[in-house]
């Protein structure tokens, strides 16, 4: 495993990926549904709800189950990520995640993201679940307009295992 | 002569059989059309292509649908169903409280009997699809059920004695036209002695 050159990608941004699909009543019921026990019907919800729930943004960011042309790691923190993974610290365990909201999201926003690779600990950390290297990702997301509206802090260790505490 | 559990002796005298006359006049019978719980979104048929592996471009590439016949984005056929389950907390009120979301339907009515009269094991063994039109993103699914066909005798199967029924559910957009006919055979069946102490502990 190559920290130097690993440690070279830290600061870098990555390009901006844009969500699969709009911010839409559909999801944010079925968000409503299974957090709030919101159990209103989607002409209900479409007739009083004009936001999403802010807690609800990192939900648009997770990848497809399945594709058919999967993307290869392109970006710096994914190469971090890859790297880690083929020295066998293939366990992601996320342990912190700050978040800053600026603007609603509206229903029909159509958002893109950006993730920063802040921070490569140049050595394993220990946790109390076991050592891992300490990846720091600061994501912006912004609106259709160019409008930033949520900053977040999210670190991950990366680890070969996890050791439970019993 | 039931235990505290409920559960017969052995030497019981033999259980009454159902008699058919209490469900006769439900069979057939239509429920009132349901409405939805949510629209037919590309979000949720993406979310199914991606579950299924399905990689038509018909369902999910908006600029390549537009150019077909069909004007724009369609949901998989076998998808019919997923558009008419309730929300979570009508489900968890039906299958923790026994408390259906549409009591006067006939079905319904229908198990409430059965299970009164002890066929409270529930096992699904067949399911048919016939679609007649297309479903396309936008689309409202409103739904009728009925019990189509009731056993008028008990069979005996290898989980015990039971009836066999198939309900009947009729799929309409918002514009009226039919969309898919389902059938879904259910054997409910009066768990054998055996079982019943097993799961009386």
């Amino acid at each position: 495993m190559d920290l130097s050159k690993m440690k070279e990608l830290v600061g870098q941004e990555s390009s901006s990926t844009t969500l699969r699909h709009n911010i839409s009543i559909s999801d944010v019921r079925h968000w409503c549904e299974v957090i709030k026990e919101d159990d209103r019907n989607y002409k209900e919800f479409g007739d009083s709800v004009t936001t999403a729930p802010n807690a609800m943004l990192m939900a648009w960011t997770m990848p497809p189950l399945w594709s058919a042309q999967p993307r290869p790691p392109t970006e710096p923190h994914e190469l971090v990520i890859e790297e880690l993974e083929s020295a066998g610290y293939k366990v992601g365990l996320g342990i912190a995640l700050e978040q800053k909201f600026l603007l609603p999201v509206n229903i029909g926003d159509r958002l893109s993201y950006t993730v920063t690779l802040a921070g490569l600990s140049s050595a394993e950390v220990e946790t109390s679940l076991g050592a891992g290297y300490r990846i720091d990702l600061d994501y912006t997301f912004t609106n259709q307009d160019g409008n930033v509206v949520s900053q977040q802090k999210y670190t991950v260790a990366q680890m070969k295992s996890i050791q439970l505490q019993h | 002569m039931r235990n505290d559990y409920g559960i017969l002796r052995f030497d019981s005298p033999k259980e009454a059989t159902m008699d058919y006359s209490k469900v006769e006049h439900l069979i057939g019978v239509d429920s009132p059309r349901h409405p939805p719980h949510d629209v037919v979104s590309d979000t949720d048929v993406d979310h199914w292509c991606q579950y299924m592996q399905d990689t038509n471009p018909i369902y999910t590439d908006e600029e390549y649908a537009k150019t077909t016949e069909h004007k724009g984005l369609l949901a998989p056929s076998a998808m019919v169903h997923v558009f008419c389950l309730g929300s979570l907390r009508p489900c968890l009120e039906q299958f923790v409280e026994g408390k259906f979301q549409y009591p006067t339907d006939p079905n319904n009515q229908v198990n409430v009997i059965i299970e009164e009269e002890g066929y409270t094991g529930v096992m699904a063994t067949a399911q048919t699809q016939q679609h007649f039109k297309s479903i396309k993103v936008g689309d409202e699914v409103f739904w009728t059920l009925q019990m189509a066909k009731f056993s008028t005798y008990d069979h005996l199967s290898r989980q015990g004695v039971g009836r066999k029924y198939t309900m009947l559910y009729q799929f309409y957009n918002q514009h009226d036209e039919l969309l898919c006919k389902q059938s879904f055979d259910v054997l409910v069946y009066r768990p054998p002695m055996v079982t019943r102490r097993l799961y009386a502990g």
